[in-house]
């Protein structure tokens, strides 16, 4: 107590020197990965970008009409009975280094997608959509080619444009200088430092930002984050722990906002090595966690709140989503006899309290991604906790959000046997990366390599499906599936809410890319 | 302290400690800076301010009319409809009217939104594997929304179909569409019943779960028998908003215009605007989003012929209009203004309550205010949509939802117009979590559940760019 104090103290000290001067500061959950678009893996990386570089269209954070800050809208052309579109661009934009947006780097940026050397996710559905695109410089527009006609042709072109004089290939990689020092037409120019990033307002003919200058920095503690925002010490805080929700709710200098996403929480299984390969041993697992105490213990339970953060899942899908399968109930509490039961079915012996299987203890390694701390606080350890209080040897790590986005979903953190973590989706809730088999760019999520014919015949067939109903069917099989085999333990959905301090004003938040709408901040400090 | 007759002490306790949080220090949960608020609020006329139904409960002896019955905590502190319905049926008269009348409200606007979605999905970007009788929940869809030339163009598509697994729920849809969509429908024919609304005080009937039938898709230009659509139909929605709507209307007696009334801002584009212009009584603005009794008035002729001019017609008896009169910035409405005179106006009813009660802060004056400042949102979020000013009408309507996170102001029709709406924009993505959480209080919810998927898949799935983030 005594030492909380003092950080209240310092805190608030540090705050009134922060918010002296024009600057406008936030806590991200960590710092971005890279700075570059199309390698974007976090979400602190999606929500960095939008303030770099605008996206050829995007929706309204408010009525979801599509909108373009750089396409001339109204002049937009179909062409070939919409297999192409004539696009014109606005004109005046400049690139943070002066240059002016040309039709060369909206053909660059399509063309870097399409090329085979750039190993990028993010250009996965924009390939299936794009063909081509050829500039007109002299009319400064662009003829974009597609596949095939689609309704919605602007609606596939949600890219973010970069720059083509600042590469000197369309094999774009991720290991460029670009990736730490990013040129972008967005309203922020960023500086990216190696514990905080800094973004100059840049007026350009498109944007016009109100905050000169905004810094993110990584959050900490979410106690501290919290009592900072509240002493004034920083202005925003991207997510606020369910238990400090109150206490920003109370105060009457901050307001939480919404902010739509879909995440849900996993411990990822390694099966592909030791006991933890035998089906009926991770079912075991699933059966020692208490994820009802693990919730209250982490992120705590308000019985009266009419919208509550936290919900269990039993797989792949937050519970309101079309593709959750309701019929697969989630495993809220611990069932020590199922799991000594499924054990023993395993060929595990138990002795003096720990489980053994092939002649050596089950020890299990277990790793998270360091900044879930600050949304549930002691996760892991807790995770660790009921693991060995369950008969199995634990020991646990923090994984850095570097080595996270790195090698954890890189698949290269095959020396754990459990990795604790998040996923979060917007509108799309693609999951087929996460499970199918790490082959031919297909699986590129898939934390511990996972690999399964059915699930891949599973996945095929979502991919494939010719109708929503389809598709649905074949998710739901998914989920069902998944829940049997337990490439994961499936935790529960978490809602994000942030907390801005009312000096800054007509904050609107855009689902999943957040700061769409950046331009209409202001700051009346 | 208040001080608070015996009577009172249970909702005082309970407003006290729902809320908690702020139950030390001046306010909270403004989202606008302290200064502001007080600079503002000098612009509230003191008379108008009086009036609300805040100030009026401020007196123990008005409070205490309420307090006789436990029905009014559920319906004012939890927004809790079904309990409310339950345990103000008992005393009859406008109490009970009153929580049927957000029941039905509550049920329009579940309704609606299902209309939207299926409207955004079959019609505004239909498949050829859409199955053939998707006219059906089509035809349900347009009539909600007033447009019986498109209804009766689905319905059309119905005649003729070999195998009709809609028919029980087409057979009323089309006998309504058919006879010119006057309001109420009569759905009696749908298969299931509804309990008799003459003796149906404080009953609180679900819908049937579904799917209550499965229908075809079209694969290669015929009907699939293993591509199946598992549907529920939303009529059930509807039948229940007519259900708690007859249920009111008949418990308010000569009061059932005040029903009307109360509910003309949720009213389905298909029943038309109310034309009813008087004031509310009490019983129908304590704890609701309009502050005093003209507001409901205002707002229904708002509805019916939209205008500015309506707000110097109403500004010296409604506050809400007074409100709406200060916010507009060269005719239009600003967002930025609402929110700070909203913040303002909560500032200021904290504060006279104080007064009121002898200098002390209670918990029941934040929350009574919390009510009161979202309200305000809420409603000029309306006259925003009204005046055609779309985009200042979705900030104040998610500004609303943002303030709306406890139970007091957590108002489950304010959310499914807030759906409907989103639907209109082909969003899901939010509707489909609040509906979500709804169900588990309100199951026949569920109904809506599935329009609001198929929305949603159709929506995802022609959306590229869904790379799921750490």
């Amino acid at each position: 107590m005594r030492g909380a104090r003092h950080l209240l103290a310092a805190t608030g000290i540090v705050g009134s020197l922060l918010l002296t001067g024009s600057t406008v500061s936030y806590y991200e959950e960590s710092l971005p990965s890279t700075m570059n678009p199309l390698f974007a893996r976090s979400m602190v990386d999606f929500r960095t970008h939008e303030l770099v570089f605008d996206r050829m269209f995007y929706h309204s954070a408010v009525t979801n009409e599509v909108k373009s800050r750089i396409i001339d809208l109204p002049r937009a052309e179909k062409i070939d009975g919409g297999k192409q579109m004539k696009l014109y661009l606005k004109s005046g934009i400049k690139w943070h280094d002066g240059q002016d947006l040309s039709p060369k780097d909206i053909c660059f940026t399509i063309d870097a997608m399409l090329n085979p050397k750039t190993p990028s996710q993010i250009a996965k559905d924009y390939k299936e959509a794009v063909a081509g695109c050829e500039a007109l410089n002299k009319e400064n527009a662009v003829i974009i080619t597609y596949t095939k006609v689609y309704h919605n042709p602007l609606e596939r072109l949600g890219f973010s444009v970069i720059p083509e004089h600042a590469f000197d290939s369309t094999a774009v990689s991720p290991d460029l200088d670009f990736s730490h020092r990013p040129i972008g037409t967005g309203p922020m120019k960023a500086t990216k430092g190696p514990r905080a990033v800094k973004f100059t307002a840049f007026p350009n003919a498109h944007h016009n930002p109100k905050i000169q200058i905004l810094s993110q920095q990584e959050g900490g503690d979410p106690f501290v984050q919290v009592r900072t925002l509240l002493n004034a010490g920083v202005h925003g805080v991207i997510s606020v722990s369910p238990p400090l929700r109150p206490d920003v709710a109370a105060s009457d200098d901050v307001a939480l906002k919404s902010y739509d996403l879909r995440s849900w929480w996993f411990v990822a299984v390694n099966n592909t090595k030791g006991p933890l390969k035998n089906r009926k041993i991770r079912q075991a697992l699933n059966h020692t966690i208490d994820r009802t105490e693990l919730r209250e213990l982490t992120i705590g339970v308000d019985p009266d709140d009419p919208n509550p953060p936290c919900e269990f899942i039993s797989g792949p899908f937050v519970g309101s989503s079309p593709y959750y399968n309701r019929a697969v109930k989630p495993v809220e509490r611990s069932d020590r006899a199922k799991a000594r039961q499924l054990m023993v079915e395993a060929g595990a012996v138990e002795n003096v309290g720990r489980w053994v299987y092939d002649s050596k203890p089950v020890g299990l390694k277990i790793g998270m991604n360091a900044p879930l701390d600050s949304e549930a606080k002691d996760l892991l350890n807790q995770v660790g906790n009921q693991l060995q209080a369950g008969g199995f040897d634990r020991q646990v790590y923090k994984v850095t959000a570097d080595d996270w986005n790195r090698k954890a979903v890189t698949g290269q953190l095959g020396d754990y046997d459990l990795l604790i973590g998040k996923w979060s989706f917007g509108l799309v809730e693609d999951v087929n990366p996460l499970f199918h088999t790490r082959t031919g760019g297909k699986g590129a999520l898939n934390v511990f390599n996972y690999s399964s014919s059915e699930v891949d015949g599973i996945l095929n067939r979502y991919e494939t499906a010719r109708t929503d109903t389809e598709a649905q069917d074949a998710y739901h099989d998914l989920h069902a599936f998944l829940a049997e085999d337990l490439p994961y333990l499936f935790l529960w959905k978490l809602d994000t809410k942030s907390a801005w301090r009312n000096e800054i004003r007509g904050n609107i938040i855009a689902p999943y890319y957040y700061f769409t709408e950046f331009s209409g901040w202001k700051f009346d400090g | 302290m208040i001080r608070f007759a015996p009577a009172l002490t249970s909702l005082a306790l309970l407003l006290s400690l729902s809320a908690l949080p702020g139950c030390t220090g001046e306010s909270g949960g403004s989202s606008s800076s302290a200064n502001t608020a007080v600079d503002l609020s000098t612009q509230l006329p003191d008379g108008l301010v009086a009036d609300t139904w805040v100030m009026q409960v401020a007196k123990p002896e008005v409070l205490a009319t309420f307090l006789s019955n436990q029905g009014w905590v559920s319906l004012v502190t939890k927004r809790d409809y079904r309990s409310a319905a339950k345990r103000l049926g008992g005393a009859g008269g406008t109490h009970a009217a009153r929580a049927h009348a957000d029941a039905s409200a509550m049920y329009r606007q579940a309704a609606l939104m299902a209309a939207n979605s299926l409207i955004e999905t079959y019609s505004e970007t239909p498949q050829e594997t859409d199955p053939i009788a998707t006219a059906h929940l089509l035809a349900y869809a347009f009539a909600v929304n007033g447009d019986l030339d498109k209804a009766k163009a689905e319905l059309a598509k119905m005649d003729g179909l070999e195998a009709n697994p809609t028919a029980e729920w087409n057979a009323p849809l089309k006998a309504w569409i058919e006879g010119g969509a006057v309001w109420p429908p009569d759905l009696s024919a749908l298969p299931f019943s509804l309990p008799e609304p003459g003796s149906s005080a404080g009953e609180w009937p679900e819908a049937p779960s579904g799917p209550h039938y499965k229908l075809p898709e079209r694969v290669d230009g015929t009907d699939s028998s293993e591509a199946l659509v598992g549907v529920d139909d939303p009529l059930g929605l509807l039948a229940l908003a007519v259900w708690h709507d007859t249920v009111a209307k008949g418990l308010a007696g000569d009061q059932a215009p005040a029903v009307e009334l109360y509910n003309a801002r949720y009213r389905l584009p298909v029943e038309g605007p109310s034309k009813v212009r008087s004031d509310l009584p009490l019983e129908f603005i304590f704890g609701s989003d309009y502050l005093s009794a003209s507001d409901a008035a205002y707002l229904a002729h708002y509805f019916e012929a939209p205008s500015a001019d309506l707000d110097a017609k109403y500004k010296d008896e409604s506050l809400l209009a007074h409100l709406v009169s200060q916010v507009r910035v060269d005719g239009a409405i600003n967002a930025e203004k609402v929110q700070d005179l909203s913040a303002a106006l909560r500032n200021r009813l904290v504060a006279d309550q104080a007064e009121a009660a002898g200098g002390t802060t209670d918990g029941a004056h934040r929350t009574f205010a919390d009510i009161a400042r979202v309200g305000v949102l809420r409603n000029i979020a309306l006259i925003a949509e009204l005046d055609g000013n779309r985009e200042t009408s979705g900030i104040l309507r998610i500004n609303a939802m943002e303030l709306s996170g406890e139970s007091w102001t957590a108002c489950p029709t304010s959310t499914l117009s807030l759906a409907a709406w989103d639907a209109s924009n082909r969003y899901p993505l939010r509707p489909t979590e609040n509906l979500h959480n709804l169900i588990s209080r309100y199951p026949s919810l569920e109904t809506g559940r599935f329009s609001l998927e198929v929305l949603a898949l159709r929506v995802s799935r022609e959306t590229p760019g869904g790379i799921p983030g750490n």
